[in-house]
């Protein structure tokens, strides 16, 4: 008999007042649409996905193709512009104490920046991705082992980690050296994230078909798995960038971070600035504002993702 | 006669038990859910064996422990002359393309992320049985068309396709290697009626046409009888009564497969309105702390209504085993009579 | 207002008229119910029977106005002539109970797991009598439960949902229900999460409370044993409508929808020894977005003529109070209810794709699976036929194996 699809529609009574959602959703599907263009057509029609979006692309722009357009570089002194207001001559966003220009500054610091993410994300996606797919997907004591550790590095709060490795490597104080060493300790939550989606992806049936076919470990993890996990890792991806671009920020402010001539970072700007926020505001907030709008378009980024990806979480629009 | 010729699957003294961990730090195992305990049945070649019972009963339990999918924690599995219990992965690898399973949950069972290509062709890839891209398209579009679907639409991923249409797609991945035996885990209890039918028919097709040995495994007897050669009844973890399907439906000994098939209400009104029904109390108990002796007396309408105290107390202490009741019956209970109950 | 004040003595005890919801999703509006009628008389039960998809649980929950306030409902209920639909939930809720009240499928869910089941059944009592002493309160609890069959109920009422068993929970569920006396009882699949044994259980018990109260009953379900079982009318619902509606008898013996004669046909029979197929019927139901003209059983009908595509049909009086939706229900009724007259058993195979019934271009056909011969249907492929060989030619590396 039909139980299993007369839950499905029993579904819907459980919650009244519920949105319509997974039972229903079952019942009354309408086009035929691959998962994959599902949710494209979704994260498409999130308003504030795409916003997110535009903002991002719009600032890789602004730090990747702007400097080859604007011409003037953040390395060259003007002893003759020393800490000139936003709109002087030359300077649209003014100039720092020893006459560098901000805009150029800004240009580099959100390139800098977003080459710190990425460097970050290409690190710590693959550790996370690996301890937690091992735990998961082995348990018993290897998962012990794995997520102990985990909990031990956790309990430490990681920019204490960070600063307590920074000083000790001095050298690391480069774009390149900060975005590792984010890397090598920003992945311990996705461990788990990817740990517990395993826990319940390896009970699934399908699963336990791949298992009756004789399937190995490794196809399971690959073909199976993680492509079911890949909504929560694209999630973890976003929100992780925002948080690096702020521990990038605050690890440079604490004066562990990019350090040195003519490095620049965002947080390296910021960090700068805010020793003259009384006297020239404009080299504390242009920066701030532009940290700002890139870690809000990362997350906004990161909800159309998620929302995209978990249909339950749709809201219906009456 | 089933009796004269060999087995193709064997299993005696199935024991499958889940250790229940206490609580605290250390987690210390203080029982076990008996959730197949002590179970022997033979499938014999082009039979059908329909194993039925009610939720909790350990039958998918059963198929899986067949299957070393979880492992059984005790028995014997004998297919084809070899044993399966305690084979290791590895070992088992090469003996999967001779025994496959079908799952319930058309929903679950099929990888949401993987076009139907891909899902039919896994078999024959994870067995390497062909490594020519234009030959396993060719296999692939003769299994789904087997189980017919059209061909055209295996680039199309499971969410597109109707519950009959996934479970298609579950059987034919589970016939890609062409397997001589495949535990069918309650196949269309999640269809629709007017879909269930045309699923069951592909079964039956398919078994004539391939020469498959099926464990049906179901808890709707009118399937069962409809697809089955024979019925092996479960209570708690253990056979209570096996019998060709009409002895077993029209000459039940047992009182619980009695009290199983009066419960089922027929889509006949003036029939369902008259029979006499025979209505057990209470709910199964649990598997974690069966009950002594004869595991269906605290539900039993005969231990309750009809056995005096002396003969109650055999029920209480000594476990019936499964005996003969007539041609390849048996079933057990100290007190079997065959009852009418359809 | 009280529920008395408005109410007309005269007036059937439930009345659904043209009751229409839509919901309005990503993909366009749902029209899951489209136009259902029905009446129900005092002290009758009425079944509901469909598939998934049918609409039929949405209904009740339309009636009971407990749907998703993004649902769209249109029509009219009334109890004992008195407006339901657009009723404040205030005003509903004095209806929900005393008036109908619902029994769910999930017992776990529509019991509140932190009180005690006594404390759940004294709440609902005193909602509806407030003067209602708490040990007068109790006293009746324990007879509730008593009446369901639960042992040791005075001390029972002291357990807490979780300790009993999923029979003994819808067992409380039914108490509940029956705690004001309600004089229409709403049943949503009540016994589709149960064993059949505890099934049986349960329908006894709920015959007793019909009984005992004299309360009406709409018995909502997919399984056509248990309609045969207690219902006086049975209505058939196939893509949001009512497609059928008559006496149980004249349903199940004299069905003059082809649907409902295809349902019957694709049933395996527990008491039939006999081992003929079943007649599956072909396809799948059609979605509810966009709908287009027409019968909606057509592309799946083996009586289908060029005249079923233009307009739905409406319920035809076929006799005795037996309505049925089709153009053509005098050949349905030759079929004296044998299926296998009708259908085609070898057409019949579920492959119609998902939602696209207008798309019969055959992108989506039929390969028949069946039996040799009979070239039916919209095949797009010759079968492989029997006795050719194996279906799956071995490959030499697999003869061997063998």
């Amino acid at each position: 008999m039909a139980t299993t699809q007369a839950a499905a529609e029993a579904a819907v009574p459980a919650e009244p007042g519920a949105p319509v959602g997974g039972g229903v959703d079952r019942e009354f599907t309408v086009k035929a649409r691959s998962q994959r263009q599902q949710i494209l057509r979704r994260f498409l029609r999130n308003k504030v996905g795409m916003t997110g979006l535009v903002i991002f692309v719009l600032l890789l722009v602004f730090g990747f193709l702007g400097p080859l357009v604007y011409g003037t570089q953040y390395s060259t002194l003007n002893s003759s512009a020393q800490s000139v207001p936003p709109g002087s001559p030359g300077y649209p966003l003014g100039s720092d104490e020893i006459g560098r220009d901000l805009l150029a500054g800004l240009m580099q610091g959100v390139q800098r920046s977003l080459f710190i993410v990425v460097l970050f994300v290409v690190i710590a996606l693959p550790l996370g991705l690996l301890v937690g797919a091992l735990a998961g997907y082995f348990g018993r004591w290897v998962d012990s082992v794995l997520m102990r550790f985990v909990d031990l590095v956790l309990t430490v709060p990681l920019l204490v980690v960070l600063i307590v490795v920074a000083s000790n490597f001095p050298s690391s104080r480069t774009p390149l050296g900060v975005g590792i060493i984010l890397g090598l300790f920003g992945w311990l939550d996705l461990a788990r994230i990817v740990r517990s989606q395993f826990l319940s992806l390896r009970e699934k049936e399908y699963v336990e078909a791949a298992h009756a076919l004789g399937a190995s470990n490794v196809r399971i993890i690959f073909k199976h798995l993680i492509p079911n996990a890949l909504g929560s890792l694209i999630v973890w991806t976003t929100l992780a960038a925002a948080t690096a671009i702020i521990l990038e920020a605050s690890l440079t402010y604490l004066g562990f971070g990019v350090n040195g001539a003519n490095q620049t970072s965002l947080g390296r700007l910021v960090s700068d600035g805010v020793q003259a926020t009384t006297t020239r505001p404009w080299l504390f907030y242009f920066p701030g504002i532009t940290l700002l709008i890139i870690v809000l378009s990362i997350n906004l980024i990161g909800d159309g993702i998620r929302d995209a990806f978990d249909p339950s979480n749709r809201r219906v629009r009456a | 006669m089933t009796s004269t010729r060999e087995p193709i699957l064997s299993v005696r003294g199935l024991e499958k038990h889940f250790p229940i961990k206490g609580g605290g730090l250390i987690k210390r195992t203080v029982g076990a859910v008996r959730a197949v305990d002590g179970l022997d049945l033979d499938l014999y070649p082009g039979e059908v064996l329909g194993l039925v019972g009610e939720s909790g009963c350990g039958k998918s339990t059963t198929g899986r422990a067949i299957l070393n999918l979880q492992p059984a924690t005790g028995g014997s599995v004998v297919f084809q002359g070899r044993e399966l219990v305690g084979l290791d992965r590895k070992a088992m690898r090469p003996l999967r393309r001779d025994i496959q399973i079908v799952f319930q949950d058309p929903y679950a069972s099929l990888n949401p992320r993987l076009p139907v290509f891909d899902i039919v062709a896994e078999p024959l890839i994870i067995h390497g049985l062909t490594t020519d891209q234009a030959e396993l398209r060719e296999r692939v579009r003769t299994l789904v068309e087997t189980v017919g679907l059209n061909p055209e639409h295996t680039n199309r991923y499971p969410a597109e396709f109707s519950g009959g249409q996934r479970q298609r797609i579950g059987i034919a991945r589970a016939l890609a290697l062409e397997p001589k035996v495949l535990v069918l885990d309650e196949p269309v209890s999640a269809l629709d009626v007017s879909i269930q039918a045309g699923v069951i028919n592909l079964l039956e097709d398919l078994k004539e046409r391939l020469g498959l040995s099926y464990l049906f495994i179901a808890h709707d007897l009118s399937v069962v009888r409809h697809i089955s050669d024979r019925v092996a009844v479960m209570y708690l973890g253990k056979i209570i009564e096996v019998a060709p399907r009409d002895e077993l439906f029209d000459r039940p000994t047992h009182p619980y497969t009695q009290a199983l098939l009066s419960a089922i209400p027929l889509p006949d009104p003036r029939l369902e309105r008259n029979r006499q029904r025979i209505i057990i109390t209470g709910d199964v108990p649990s598997p974690a702390n069966p009950p002594s002796g004869c595991r269906f007396r605290t539900r039993c309408q005969k231990f309750a209504g009809e056995l005096s105290d002396t003969q109650r107390e055999k029920c209480m202490t000594v476990e019936p085993p499964l005996e003969p009741r007539g041609p390849e019956h048996r079933s057990a209970c100290h007190y079997a009579e065959a009852r009418t109950i359809l | 207002m009280s529920i008395t004040t408005n109410t007309d003595p005269t007036a059937p005890l439930l009345s659904v008229e043209d009751l229409n919801v839509r919901f309005p999703t990503e993909d366009g509006l749902v029209h899951a119910v489209r136009g259902v009628d029905y009446t129900l008389r005092s002290g009758e039960v009425l079944g509901i029977v469909g598939e998934s998809g049918s609409g039929k649980s949405v209904t009740s929950l339309a009636v009971m106005g407990l749907l998703p306030a993004s649902a769209r409902v249109s029509g009219s209920v009334k109890y004992r002539g008195q407006e339901l639909l657009g009723q404040r939930d205030r005003a509903m809720s004095r209806v929900r109970g005393k008036g109908v009240s619902m029994i769910f499928q999930d017992p776990m869910t529509s019991l509140d797991p932190v009180y005690r089941v006594g404390y759940q059944i004294e709440e609902t009592l005193r909602v509806h009598d407030r003067t209602l002493s708490s040990q007068a309160a109790r006293a009746r609890a324990v007879d509730l439960l008593t009446m369901v069959g639960i042992p040791n109920a005075a001390e029972r009422v002291r357990s807490y949902p979780h300790e009993f068993s999923g029979g003994m929970r819808q067992r409380v569920v039914i108490a509940i229900a029956m705690a004001n006396q309600p004089d229409v009882i709403i049943a949503d699949e009540p016994t589709t999460a149960l064993d059949v044994t505890v099934q049986a259980q349960i329908l006894e018990v709920l015959q007793t409370a019909l009984s005992e109260t004299g309360a009406a009953m709409v018995l909502i379900t997919h399984d056509l044993g248990v309609v045969a079982g207690i219902a006086d009318r049975v209505l058939v619902m196939y893509a949001g409508r009512p497609v059928e509606v008559g006496g149980v008898e004249d349903i199940y013996y004299e069905p003059r929808m082809p649907y409902t004669l295809g349902l019957l046909g694709s049933l395996p029979r527990l008491d039939s020894s006999t081992k003929q197929r079943l007649t599956p019927i072909k396809g799948a139901p059609p979605s509810v977005v966009n709908m287009p003209p027409g019968c909606p059983f057509a592309p799946r009908c083996p009586l289908h003529v060029a005249e079923c595509d233009t307009t739905e049909p409406a319920l035809l009086d076929v006799g005795r109070g037996h309505t049925a939706a089709c153009i053509r229900t005098d050949e349905v009724g030759r079929a004296h209810g044998e299926a296998a007259a009708l259908f085609d058993e070898t057409a019949a195979d579920d492959d119609a794709p998902r939602g696209g019934r207008a798309d019969a271009s055959g992108t989506v056909g039929t390969t028949d699976t069946g039996a040799p011969g009979d070239p039916v249907g919209e095949r797009t492929d010759p079968t492989p036929q029997p006795g050719t060989g194996s279906l799956l030619d071995p490959t030499p590396e697999e003869a061997d194996r063998r």
